[in-house]
């Protein structure tokens, strides 16, 4: 080598030497460049591509408990060793994903593992700093751990290890920089490498049997190729930039590939002496962990740290495909020995198994797939298996035993779909002429291969005959069972008389089987046996219990197709009920101590059919349905579905009033069951009941509207089910709305369906054309929805095309016009036609712009012109939500339907009979007159609440007091919701009241005489009763007024009662009383009919008039009804800001804040509003807060501050250090008209989530932000796994909360990005992780991550 | 346009069984892998038509969350299906069947097993699947509940196996003497 040509003159400084070697070196590069006259790619140009490559996960392999490290097959081509952090190395089965030995390694991470090539030992170590083998036995409950044998000692950790072409030495590389070479047996090194100028983390042996090489690479960003005989390294390869940390030999030896930190892989070739490749991309950014070849040496499979598996073309250079899997790094990675897959394991946790799948369409010299098995699909071995069974049932040798394991066999490949259908005829023939045991598989095989009608079956009609008639009771079993499943319909009568003579056979079981074929004769063919009724009639009596619950069945089919002949049995069904549900049979019928709950269901079923329309068949069964609905008080499922069937059974028949409030009451602990079984058979429950009472539907108005949202598509359904049954009138708009929401989806895939086809091409045709055909039919009618898919789906068939067309071509619809002209070019240019619309393809492969980029232009020309700026949805929506803040109705209706008459009506009910009370004898009769009339509205805007009090209050003689009572009521419900509950459930009463109405309407006494609780539902809420309604009415009030805060009289008398303790009752009096109805009043009435208007105005004037009114009329809502923020600064007014929050209150000043989020500073904006009469002068504020930093501040004096105006003062505060939450205080003194200084203390707090904004990158930068940051916190939130993309549902609710930038979403992962005030960025590195948010933050700042992860953590808690 | 579809849907769907007298159509058991270990049909169906029906069953079935219910609307059928450990144990039913009552035959099935293997786990039904079956015969038969009775049930099959065994025995003596 030239260095050694080098003498060293003594002379020379290190630095000479240093160039000198330098020099040297660069000249060494020259010397290798000369001998590269040509790029590997250039080379391979003429190699044939490789085809398209699609690989499957076939085995997910879980267990360890934490990141996987590393991993090494068996030569056996099925066995895996794995080694985890845990400390655990495992060895599976790849086939069976089996454990099969587990050992527990002294330390946590055990970074190498390797396999044996005689596949009897496994090798280890890690943080030990040891290698240990572990010989492995076939006796699994041998001890591995005792047996385990310490062979190598490093000074550092372990880092790989690798037997040689024997069990009997072992190479091991480390930390300390050394390799080395031991000897199993004796634990002696045998020889060491020196070399490396840093920790070795790989390392891989030279595959040729003879080879005495191994190649290791480490963190000197070196690759050294050594010779194991002299110990010296022979090559050296330094072009990576960063750790190597992964090696892997080519197929042929000539060359080693590597994955390094620096995001490459490299191919080196040993006899080239140089690098020939490089395996990366621009957008691969994260290191790559380990690298491997397939079999054939093309492809190059590299794990990444990004979670992904690239594929590379070793040759061509380019990447064939990237595997994703994985939902943490990819730590190993390995092809198995045979190339038909390859595993990876990573920091999940797990293991999975890669197999090509066939349809790939790999060339030849790519062995990954070749092989016609599917890894580890049973196919071949299945027609294996089938052939040499056909080879046996065909052998005349073959023996009837050996004939009974084939038939298993036979059944066993049937049932995974595999034609085996060459065995009918033996099972057939084994069913006749084998011993008991051979029939009896002959008998099962024949009873699941021939599904009646089957030719073969009439081969069995002498076999079961001779069955029928032997002594052996175990044959005469299976014949029956054999004829009660498939017989042939036309041989019954060869079989029907010993059939018969069955049914009195002493043995209960022929009997019971008996019975069985006969139901099962009678199913098939009635005729049959008519003439045999009198016999059922001896089975029903029979002694036996068993033997009577199979006569059931038959009975329950005759009744049912002629109820009238079998009224004479009533008496003996309801007899036997009762005597079950008296627990008169055996025990051992009881099935979770409910005796017989089969046989009572059966009769249950029977009595509805006879009982139906039958008022003297009822009546003898009232009785025992009584007594069954009693009995049936266990929690268990089997006692429900007794009761379901009870409940069905006694809405069936004639109906008996004590017994249907019985049913009822059931229904209800059904429905409330928090049980999701059950919820669904009681919403079932009820749509049965419905229909013969819609008004039972209005005690579970609420959990009707739960379920309607619920994320359970069965229970959706049921529960449209039940609105479709109450539908009337009034609520058919709601419920139509509703069942096309639904329905949505359901069109959405049915219409996929149409496009993209099932298998079957026949079935489709015929599908499409009977679409085309139905839509065409439609569209003759009435067309404003065209769905576009139609139109795409519309062009096979041609020459309906023309007449669709020119029915739209005259539509009023301008887009469905564009889009028949579209079609109309579309089918004139067939070549244009397939280019956009590829027949056949799927959509997935349809590609969509779907950043729209083709629009930007366009965009940015419109905004040239002075079009307003385009806003997110989320920013919508807050600008909405704000201006919904300010609604003064308080229950605004957001349903997109009019209610027309009883919407006007309902809105006020409860309101308005408390704003006329207690004024004049007159007003208020006619308030309650208001309220009993129209029964409407008592399930109406509030319907479902106050159900009860409605009646209650009619009877009151005191209406004023009846009044508050409801307005107690409200508020107690109100005050208990949390207070972004209370939206949501108005939300839902105004659901229920939309949904209900009309349902009580015909029969309203009835119902309020019947429902003498309020819904179960509220029970746990307190109610207030008459005694205690004035005091409850002031509290009320005090909390509805924190809702809406849209009267200042109560902000001020109840505003800070409020926040502390909601229930604090203050004492009210009749003045409070007149002030809530003052204040209340005019809103409520808003938008109520004239006639209303004008009594208003009445009442108004009548409180007026009086002297009771305290609170000025002029308060500060009402001279600025718009909004405090209207106030803000001009420049300010366009942010984003919270909602104005109020601090504190005096009886001269009233303070509110809001936020408003700059993007350099969180603006602190006070409102000071003077609600005094005079003005007041010299007002201060003066704010402190520990931990921010006030940057600016505005407004804070004020010299002189009018009667009942607002004056504002905003800081500008900037954080420093993150922190969750900062609180501030501050005081604001102010002097009064008389002199007096008086001063105002406030408090607040601020979160982290205020001071974050969003940080705009793009992917790129974000990629490179992300390496450059050291801090980093990982954590798994809640995913929103109910949403439909519960990744971006999850990202996106962040988002809307605090202000984060979503970089990218890219498979399962999102990327975010968000500043602490345009300083310290944060990144979040979001991932789903099964139902979990696996997200992995980094920052500059320490503090900032945590900071952020609690307030995501909040936001979905709270979602 | 709904109505059409729903039409349209109609006319797709393929008629399981027009005499849907049955109380219960077919029953599968399944492996959380989707891998079919046992299946009865007690409808005359077609063997194209039954691997089309367990698979479009067994995606449905398998996509299913652990918190939803254990019912599921199917074509016109109410398939009922409930996870034991590995195994889902799936029913369909006729729409106006009492679900909860074919959990609870499910449930009473799986007890059966239990009894019958002593903790009966996947592997015992894969290597026994013939077993299986039996038992499944002598509770269910026709579609309908045989014998609700565990001790019952139990006792058919010991009978029928006790057979077996005594047929095995002598037989093997037999052989052995035959070699020897």
């Amino acid at each position: 080598m030239a260095a050694q040509e080098v003498t060293a003159q003594p002379g020379d400084t290190l630095t000479t030497l240093k160039t000198e070697s330098e020099s040297l070196k660069t000249k060494l590069l020259d010397e290798r460049a000369k001998l590269h006259d040509v790029e590997l790619h250039q080379v391979a140009e003429k190699v044939e591509a490789l085809g398209q490559f699609v690989m499957k996960t076939r085995r997910t392999l879980k267990g360890h408990g934490n990141k996987v490290l590393c991993m090494d097959w068996c030569k056996d081509k099925r066995r895996i060793v794995s080694s985890s952090q845990d400390g655990k190395v495992i060895v599976w089965d790849a086939f069976t994903t089996n454990k099969e030995h587990a050992v527990t390694m002294p330390c946590t991470w055990v970074m190498a593992c390797a396999y044996a090539p005689s596949g009897c030992a496994v090798a280890c170590g890690g943080l030990d700093n040891k290698c240990s083998v572990y010989p492995l036995s076939l006796d699994k409950n041998e001890n591995l751990a005792a047996k385990k044998k310490s062979v190598a000692m490093h000074t550092n950790y372990l880092s790989a290890c690798c037997f040689t072409n024997s069990d009997m030495q072992i190479l091991t590389s480390s930390g300390d920089g050394t390799c080395a070479l031991w000897d199993v047996e004796s634990g002696q090194m045998l020889q060491s490498f020196h070399g490396h100028a840093a920790d070795v983390l790989c390392l891989d042996l030279a595959p040729s049997e003879t080879g005495n090489t191994f190649v290791s690479g480490g963190c000197d960003k070196k690759a050294c190729v050594w010779d194991m005989r002299t110990g010296q390294c022979v090559q050296s390869f330094e072009t990576h930039d960063s750790d190597i940390n992964s090696v892997r030999y080519y197929p042929s030896g000539d060359a080693f590939a590597s994955g390094s930190d620096d995001a490459t892989c490299r191919l080196y070739d040993l006899r080239a002496d140089r690098e020939v490749a490089i395996y990366s991309k621009e957008s691969i950014i994260f290191g790559a962990s380990s690298v491997d070849f397939s079999l054939s040496g093309r492809l190059l499979f590299g794990g990444y740290n990004d979670y992904t598996i690239n594929v590379w073309d070793v040759l061509k250079g380019t990447r064939v495909s990237i595997l994703f899997g994985h939902e943490n790094r990819v730590s190993t990675l390995r092809v198995s020995p045979d190339g038909t897959a390859f595993c990876s394991g990573s920091w999940d946790h797990t293991l999975r198994v890669l197999g090509a799948s066939l349809e790939s369409k790999i060339s030849t010299d790519c062995n990954i797939v070749l092989s016609a098995v599917e890894f580890m699909e049973e196919e071949n071995l299945m027609k294996q298996e089938l052939s040499s069974m056909k080879e046996q049932v065909a052998s005349p040798n073959t023996t009837m035993k050996q004939m009974k394991e084939i038939m298993v066999r036979a059944m066993y490949c049937e049932m995974l779909g595999y034609d085996a259908s060459f065995t009918y005829i033996h099972a057939i023939k084994l069913a006749q002429q084998g011993g008991v045991l051979e029939k009896r598989v002959g008998y099962l095989a024949v009873s699941l291969f021939l599904s009646e009608g089957h030719e073969l079956l009439l081969l069995l009609v002498n076999t079961v005959l001779k069955d029928l008639q032997s002594t052996n009771l175990i044959e005469v079993c299976m014949a029956l069972t054999v004829v009660a499943q498939n017989f042939p319909k036309d041989m019954i009568p060869a079989v029907l008389p010993l059939v018969e003579d069955k049914l009195s056979h002493p043995k209960e079981i022929i009997r019971r089987k008996a019975v069985l074929a006969l139901y099962n004769f009678y199913l098939i063919a009635p005729n049959q046996v008519q003439h045999i009724h009198g016999k059922f009639r001896k089975a029903l009596c029979d002694k036996d219990p068993g033997v009577m619950t199979s006569s059931l069945h038959i009975y329950l089919q005759l009744i049912r197709e002629s109820p009238d002949d079998y009224k004479d049995l009533t008496g003996s069904f309801v007899a036997i009920l009762k005597q079950v549900v008296g627990g008169k049979l055996p025990i051992d019928f009881n099935y979770h101590n409910v005796p017989a709950p089969w046989l009572q269901i059966q009769l249950l079923r029977i009595f509805s059919l006879l009982g139906r329309d039958d008022q003297s068949a009822s009546e003898q069964m009232y009785e025992v349905l009584d007594e069954s609905l009693r009995r049936a008080e266990m929690n268990h499922n089997i006692t429900y579905a007794i009761l379901y069937e009870c409940v069905k059974t006694i809405y069936t028949i004639s109906p008996k009033a004590e017994l249907l409030d019985k049913a009822v009451r059931c229904i209800g602990n059904f429905v409330l069951s928090p049980k999701i079984n059950l919820k669904y058979l009681g919403l079932k429950a009820l749509t049965y009941v419905v229909q013969h009472d819609t008004k039972l539907a209005l005690q579970h108005q609420m959990t009707i509207i739960e379920c309607l949202d619920h994320s359970d598509f069965t229970i959706k359904r049921e529960t449209l089910e039940l609105l479709f049954r109450i539908t009337n009138a009034q609520n058919v708009t709601v419920i139509v709305e509703k069942m096309l929401d639904f329905l949505r989806d359901v069109v959405n895939n049915f219409l996929r369906l149409l496009a993209e086809g099932s298998n079957c091409k026949e079935d489709d045709d015929q599908l499409r054309l009977y679409a085309v055909d139905s839509y065409l039919n439609v569209l003759k009618g009435n067309c404003f929805h065209l769905p576009q898919h139609f139109l795409q789906l519309s062009e096979d068939q041609t020459d309906l095309i023309l007449d669709l067309l020119e029915n739209l071509s005259s539509s009023q619809n301008t887009v469905i016009r564009q889009q028949a002209q579209e079609l109309h070019h579309l089918s004139q240019d067939s070549q244009l036609h397939e280019w956009v619309l590829p027949r056949g393809a799927p959509w997935d492969s349809v590609e969509v712009d779907s950043s729209l980029s083709f629009l930007d232009g366009y965009v940015s020309e419109a905004l040239a012109a002075g079009a307003a700026p385009y806003k997110p949805p989320h920013q919508r929506q807050e600008e909405l939500s704000e201006e919904r803040a300010l609604s003064l109705e308080p229950y605004g209706f957001n349903l997109p339907v009019s209610l027309s008459s009883c919407s006007i009506t309902d809105r006020q009910s409860p309101t308005l009979s408390s704003g006329l009370s207690g004024n004049s004898a007159e007003l208020s009769q006619k308030a309650g007159t208001l309220i009993l009339e129209g029964v409407k509205r008592v399930w109406g805007k509030d319907g479902y609440l106050p159900q009860k009090e409605s009646t209650s209050e009619a009877a009151q003689v005191e209406e004023s007091a009846a009044a508050l009572q409801i307005y107690g009521q409200q508020g107690a419900e109100e005050r208990l919701e949390p207070p972004d509950q209370s939206q949501q459930t108005e939300d839902k009463q105004q659901l229920a009241s939309s949904l209900f109405v009309g349902l009580g309407a015909q029969s309203s006494t009835s119902l309020l005489g019947k429902s003498e609780a309020p819904p179960p539902r509220f029970r746990r809420k307190p109610r207030p009763h008459a005694s205690s309604s004035s005091s409850s009415g002031a509290s009320e009030r005090s909390s509805e007024s924190s809702h809406s805060s849209r009267s200042t009289a109560d902000s001020f008398h109840y505003g800070n009662l409020l926040e502390e303790e909601p229930t604090t009752i203050k004492p009210s009096s009749d003045v409070t009383k007149h002030n809530h109805i003052r204040a209340n009043g005019p809103e409520q009435n808003k938008d109520a009919d004239v006639a209303v208007e004008t009594d208003r105005g009445v009442n108004t004037s009548h409180i007026l008039g009086s002297d009771m009114v305290l609170v000025r009329p002029n308060t500060i809502q009402d001279k600025y009804p718009a909004d405090l923020t209207e106030l803000l600064p001009a420049d300010l007014k366009e942010l984003p800001r919270s909602d104005v929050i109020s601090l504190t209150s005096d009886p001269s000043l009233y303070l509110s804040s809001c936020r408003v989020f700059r993007d350099e500073s969180l603006l602190l904006v006070i409102f000071i509003s003077n609600c005094t009469d005079t003005a007041i002068t010299d007002v201060a504020v003066q704010l402190t807060c520990e931990g921010l930093e006030t940057v600016s501040l505005r407004g804070n004096v004020i010299g002189s501050l009018e009667s009942s105006s607002v004056s504002v003062c905003h800081y500008a505060l900037m954080m420093k250090d993150p922190q969750t939450n900062v609180s501030f205080t501050g005081t604001v003194s102010h002097q009064t008209q008389a002199g007096q200084t008086n001063s105002l203390m406030f408090s607040g707090t601020l979160c982290t989530a205020d001071f974050i904004r969003p940080l705009v990158v793009t992917t790129e930068e974000y990629g490179k932000l992300w390496l450059s940051f050291s801090h980093d916190v990982k954590q798994n939130l809640k995913l929103l796994t109910d949403a439909e993309d519960p990744l971006r549902a999850t990202l996106n609710a962040l988002k809307e909360t605090l202000q984060l930038h979503v970089v990218d979403v890219i498979g399962s992962e999102g990327l975010v990005a968000c500043s602490l005030l345009s300083s310290a960025p944060c990144l979040l590195h979001c991932r789903v992780n099964g139902t979990a948010l696996a997200v992995w933050l980094r920052s500059p700042l320490p503090a900032l991550p945590d900071c952020i992860l609690y307030h995501c953590q909040k936001t979905l808690a709270e979602l | 346009m709904e109505e059409v579809i729903l039409e349209v849907m109609e006319e797709v769907m393929v008629e399981v069984m027009e005499e849907a007298l049955v109380e219960m159509q077919f029953m599968l058991l399944f492996s959380r892998q989707g891998k079919l270990r046992l299946q009865k049909w007690y409808v005359p169906i077609s063997d194209t038509q039954k691997k089309k029906i367990a698979r479009e069953v067994i995606q449905m079935v398998l996509a299913r969350k652990p918190k939803m219910c254990s019912f599921l609307e199917w074509r016109d059928l109410k398939i009922v299906y409930k996870r034991y450990a590995s195994l889902y144990f799936c029913c369909a039913v006729e729409d106006q069947e009492n679900e909860l009552i074919t959990l609870e035959i499910i449930h009473r099935y799986v007890e059966l097993l239990d009894k019958y293997f002593g903790s009966v786990c996947e592997l015992d039904i894969i290597f026994n699947f013939e077993k299986a079956y039996y038992i499944l015969d002598e509770f269910i038969l026709g579609g309908e509940a045989q014998e609700t009775s565990k001790k019952n049930v139990l006792k058919a099959i010991e009978q029928a196996d006790m057979l077996q065994e005594e047929a095995e025995t002598p037989r093997s003596v037999l052989e052995e003497i035959g070699l020897t």
